[in-house]
């Protein structure tokens, strides 16, 4: 007998589902698409336990008759594509007719559906993937589909589920960026009998915009000029200012022809467009709507249709870097006091000045005059005896492990013959002076140390926060003492953000935070703790929430956790660039010699510089 | 142009303008004090931010204006042999400078392109005693916060009702306040946001016991104070300031009469343990006796632990406190006792002195 022979179409389907249907959002997001396709000018999902138990999604749209309700089930049943080439130019989300198939056979589906001019609906019940029941039913017109017991009939995927709330926060997001491309449509989502977000549907991109990302990060995005290239491409959307800078890319989104896609090309373009004007580790808001003719795009390149193939991915690129270009130009010119650098505008990549090299040992570096003095730049590179202070063991590194695209600690910027590491008696260095209120210029056994003062703020307040997280799990300690506020501040974040916030409250509440929900989407903070030094409590928390939204945030030793704290503090931390008055700077120099590892800022950023009186001395010419 | 006057009135101008000169401005012009001879000599120093303004008695032969390099002009009349002091300004713009037998010759840069300090006059004006004002901003500016997060908390906020003027300055954790009724017309009613760092120049120039009245004059978006020689004007920080009225109880479960001398001592000495390595420890007060207030504090390092005698109304306090808040408080209340009022061991805290009801100053314990 031979051994080759046909799967069933339950096998078949299965397989299927594992490429369509990986999680509780892509059946959301099928779904949806599905609705929207039909026309729909309202869609609602409703959601349990993260989707794992149920979802249920109601559209107004055309609605099917009772043949096409049946055929919808079907693999490779599609209305969207008739022939090959319809597939050039696809202008519905769907078009493989493969969704359906798939969700049924992993699930329980039970569909009503009614066509505006049919008198009576139907109602379809499936159970993996045939129909068990079938029924006139009376319904309003449109569609509802509820899928429930996802994947209890493949247990090896059941298992891969997050909790609920992860993959809750999935679909909010999701919900979200559909919401943000199609004003047009009213959205509403609701989780466990919540409604957590509901768009007016007007086709106002404002109100849209704050009904999904909250009031106060709507306020402050730009709208981008619609602007297209020879009619081929057109481009809208949002760009943050760069202040508004984040620890993930997960606030930035790009929609082709009203479908969500990732795109390295879009993504490039965005980091190019933004360079200079961020702080290290922080990714800008963004939100781009693209237009193309469907003939100049391959959409069928991803199981999920996340991913697309442009033709000339080089107008894309320069679309998507002038438009942000001109916002952000546009933007700075009202905040006349940002001081962050600013590239100049119109200026292409590929044309910029290569960086300044580190000079060669040995080698004369006296440039041009004006130009900058490669070797005083941190980022150079250690030559000539200045370096970044590191402690000679490798602690240091362990505890400044960088966010994944961070600079690596510039632990080997020590020369061997570096002095001795001098930690605890940081505070006996001399203040000599203050350079351009960022630097604090410091005497240390003849040494000149610069200190930036920043950094520092970040590299204290990290370590506290995670040594009273620490302590109390070791400990059994209570609270740290907790500072009130005059005023509470209220923080309101992103829907998917609070949600992760809300469900680490508690160790956020173990730091000294006294952080409680206050509404769906915002949070109400009382007090911060005592020990901290300046910062600002609501970046702190917008920052943590960035991070902890897709991780498993339950244990504050995790390396999660440890990597969100970090970021925090960078952000949270108050950028001083007024002059600190002596009793800070007393202040500073005492809770930094108290650090096991003063050298680095939490993104691996060296905080001290040392420049050696003998490399004074040689620069001078007094010894050669 | 070509005055005659005196090197020590010079040097007290240059001194007082200076404060408003940048060091190393993108404008050039700006790094210069603007020498004016009109009726009077006037003195200008200008950051864009904050202006100063100084009138100096001299004798004015001809009238000119001229700007002349800050620092370098500072230096030279300092060094000047004789009080007698001739400026005289050629057409090309060269300074000459005799005193005695001394003759200098600098050059300086004609006075055109200099920026105009915005002129504010919308006709309202209040004005305030200058050992007043000094004062009010002395009890109020240590609590400004320099949060740039929250540009509205980094002024004071200036306020005036009737005859009551009333300055407040919060930082999100504390608040003081400090008012005053004021002699002679209603002022009627206007309120704005005076930089922190403004108020820092004006206080220097205000002269303790001085007498003279200060006018204060708002407009849109800058501000005057107008000491007669001497007029600071800066732009205002706009925004809604926090409403404050609400914060502070007008009850007390608690409340302690004590001196702040012997209150800020103990917890001076409290504050030499506190900070400590990688923690900061709160001071706790508490009581076990009504005439008693136990000063304590527990750390990593050791422990102090005083005793203040106080008079208590009300329930016996356990309650702890961030120490340099309490401090920066007690050092401005200037007479021998003050009142404090507790709300439990969250509620706020109100330090008054016991004369009077100018001045209050909220704060929030540390919760446990
Ligand atoms: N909400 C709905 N309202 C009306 N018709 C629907 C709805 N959902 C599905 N259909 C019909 O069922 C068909 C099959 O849907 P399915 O999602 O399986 O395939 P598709 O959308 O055509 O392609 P894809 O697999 O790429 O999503 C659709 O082509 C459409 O005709
Ligand atoms: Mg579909």
């Amino acid at each position: 007998m031979g051994r080759i022979h046909r799967l069933d179409d339950l096998t078949i389907n299965h397989i299927a589902a594992g490429e369509v249907v990986e999680r509780p959002l892509s059946v959301v997001k099928e779904l949806v698409e599905n609705a929207l396709d039909a026309g729909a000018s309202v869609v609602s999902c409703d959601i349990r336990n993260g989707g794992i138990s149920s979802i249920v999604v109601t559209d107004n749209g055309c609605g099917m008759d009772r043949v096409d309700a049946r055929m919808a089930f079907e693999r490779h049943a599609t209305s969207k594509l008739r022939t090959i080439g319809d597939l050039d130019a696809i202008g519905t989300m769907g078009f493989r007719g493969e969704a359906l198939a798939s969700i049924a056979s992993v699930s329980r589906i039970q569909l009503r559906t009614r066509r505006p001019e049919d008198e009576l609906g139907i109602e379809l019940t499936l159970e993996a993937g045939t129909i068990i029941r079938e029924s006139e039913v009376g319904c309003p017109s449109g569609t509802r589909i509820q899928v429930e017991n996802l994947f209890h009939n493949v247990p090896a995927r059941f298992k891969f589920l997050k909790k609920d709330a992860t993959e809750a926060g999935h679909i909010v997001e999701f919900i979200g960026r559909m919401a943000l491309s199609r004003p047009d449509v009213s959205f509403r989502l609701v989780n466990q009998g919540n409604e957590l977000l509901h768009t007016p549907g007007n086709n106002d991109g404002s109100s849209t915009l704050h009904s999904v990302l909250g009031r106060d990060m709507a306020r402050s995005l730009v709208p981008l000029a619609e602007d297209g290239e020879s009619g081929i491409l057109t481009l809208g959307g949002y760009a943050g200012p760069p202040s508004l800078g984040r620890s993930t890319r997960q606030h930035q989104a790009f929609f082709l022809n009203g479908r969500w896609i990732r795109s390295r090309v879009i993504g490039a373009a965005v980091d190019e467009a933004y360079k200079g004007r961020l702080v290290k580790g922080t990714h800008p808001v963004v939100i781009l709507f693209l237009k193309i003719p469907s003939n100049l795009v391959d959409v069928n390149v991803h199981p999920q249709k996340l991913e697309v193939r442009f033709m000339d991915e080089g107008v894309v690129f320069r679309a998507v870097y002038h438009a942000l270009q001109n916002a952000l130009a546009a933007g700075e010119a009202v905040a006349a006091f940002d001081l962050q650098p600013r590239p100049r505008t119109g200026e292409m990549p590929g044309s910029r000045l290569a960086e300044p090299q580190a000079a060669e040992p040995g080698m004369p570096t006296a440039g041009a005059p004006g130009e900058p003095i490669p070797w005083l730049l941190a980022d150079s590179g250690p030559p000539f005896g200045i370096h970044a202070e590191s402690p000679a063991t490798d602690e240091g590194q362990a505890l400044s492990a960088p966010s994944p695209d961070g600079p690596k600690p510039q632990g080997s910027g020590a020369r061997e013959d570096a002095k001795p590491v001098f930690g605890r008696d940081l505070a006996a260095a001399r203040v000599i002076g203050h350079l351009s209120n960022t630097y604090l210029l410091l005497e240390h056994g003849g040494d000149l140390l610069l200190l930036d003062q920043h950094a520092a703020h970040e590299k204290i307040l990290y370590e506290r926060l995670l040594a009273s997280a620490l302590r109390r799990r070791s400990e059994g300690e209570g609270m740290p003492p907790v500072q009130g506020l005059l005023e509470p501040l209220v923080i309101e974040l992103p829907l998917a953000d609070a949600l992760a916030l809300a469900e680490a409250i508690g160790s956020i509440r173990s730091m000294g935070f006294d952080l409680v929900p206050f509404g769906p989407k915002s949070f109400r903070l009382g007090g911060v703790p005592m020990e901290v030094p300046r910062m600002d409590p609501a970046r702190l928390l917008r920052s943590l929430a960035d991070h902890l939204r897709h991780g498993d945030v339950a244990d504050p030793s995790g390396t999660r956790w440890q990597e969100a704290l970090f970021d925090a503090a960078c952000h949270g931390a108050i950028k001083a660039k007024d002059a600190l008055d002596p009793r800070e700077v007393d202040q500073l120099l005492k809770d930094l010699s108290a650090l096991e590892d003063p050298y680095h800022c939490p993104h691996g950023r060296p905080v001290i510089l040392r420049i050696e009186r003998q490399e004074i001395d040689k620069r001078f010419k007094r010894i050669v | 142009m070509k005055i005659i006057g005196s090197r020590d009135r010079w040097m007290e101008a240059i001194a007082i303008v200076q404060k408003a000169v940048p060091s190393r401005s993108t404008l050039a012009i700006l790094d210069g004090i603007l020498v004016e001879a009109d009726e009077t000599v006037k003195l200008t120093g200008y950051d864009l931010e904050t202006g100063i303004e100084c009138l100096m008695e001299a004798d004015i032969r001809e009238k000119g204006h001229i700007v002349v390099p800050s620092r370098m002009f500072g230096d030279i009349i300092r060094k000047l042999p004789e009080d007698i002091v001739m400026m005289e300004v050629s057409e090309n713009g060269q300074i000459t400078i005799d005193s005695g037998k001394t003759h200098f010759t600098i050059k300086g840069i004609a006075a055109d392109g200099y920026p105009k300090i915005p002129v504010v006059d919308n006709g309202k004006a209040v004005s305030i005693r200058q050992s007043l004002l000094k004062d009010m901003i002395r009890q109020t500016i240590f609590a400004v916060s320099s949060d740039e997060s929250r540009p509205t908390l980094n002024g004071c906020y200036l306020r005036c009702e009737g005859n009551q003027v009333e300055m407040v300055a919060i930082d999100g954790f504390r608040l003081a306040l400090r008012r005053k009724t004021v002699e002679g017309d209603e002022v009627g009613t206007m309120s704005f946001i005076v930089p922190g760092r403004t108020l820092q120049e004006v206080v220097r120039v205000l002269e303790s016991g001085g007498e003279q009245p200060v006018l204060i004059r708002p407009s849109g978006n800058h501000i005057l104070f107008d000491m007669g020689d001497v007029k600071i004007t800066s732009r205002l920080i706009q925004g809604e300031y926090m409403n404050y009225r609400g914060i502070i109880p007008q009850t007390a479960d608690s409340t302690l009469v004590v001196s702040p001398v012997a209150m800020m001592d103990a917890i001076a000495r409290a504050s030499l343990i506190i900070s400590s390595e990688d923690k900061r420890f709160p001071v706790r007060l508490s009581m076990s006796e009504d005439d008693t207030l136990v000063v304590t504090a527990n750390t990593d390092i050791g422990t102090l632990r005083e005793e203040i005698p106080v008079e208590l109304t009300g329930n016996r306090i356990d309650i702890d406190f961030n120490p340099r808040y309490f401090l920066d408080a007690l050092k401005v209340i200037d007479q021998e006792t003050v009142t404090i009022a507790f709300n439990g061991s969250m509620g706020p805290c109100v330090m008054k002195p016991s004369e009077g009801s100018d001045f209050a100053y909220l704060v929030l314990p540390l919760r446990r």
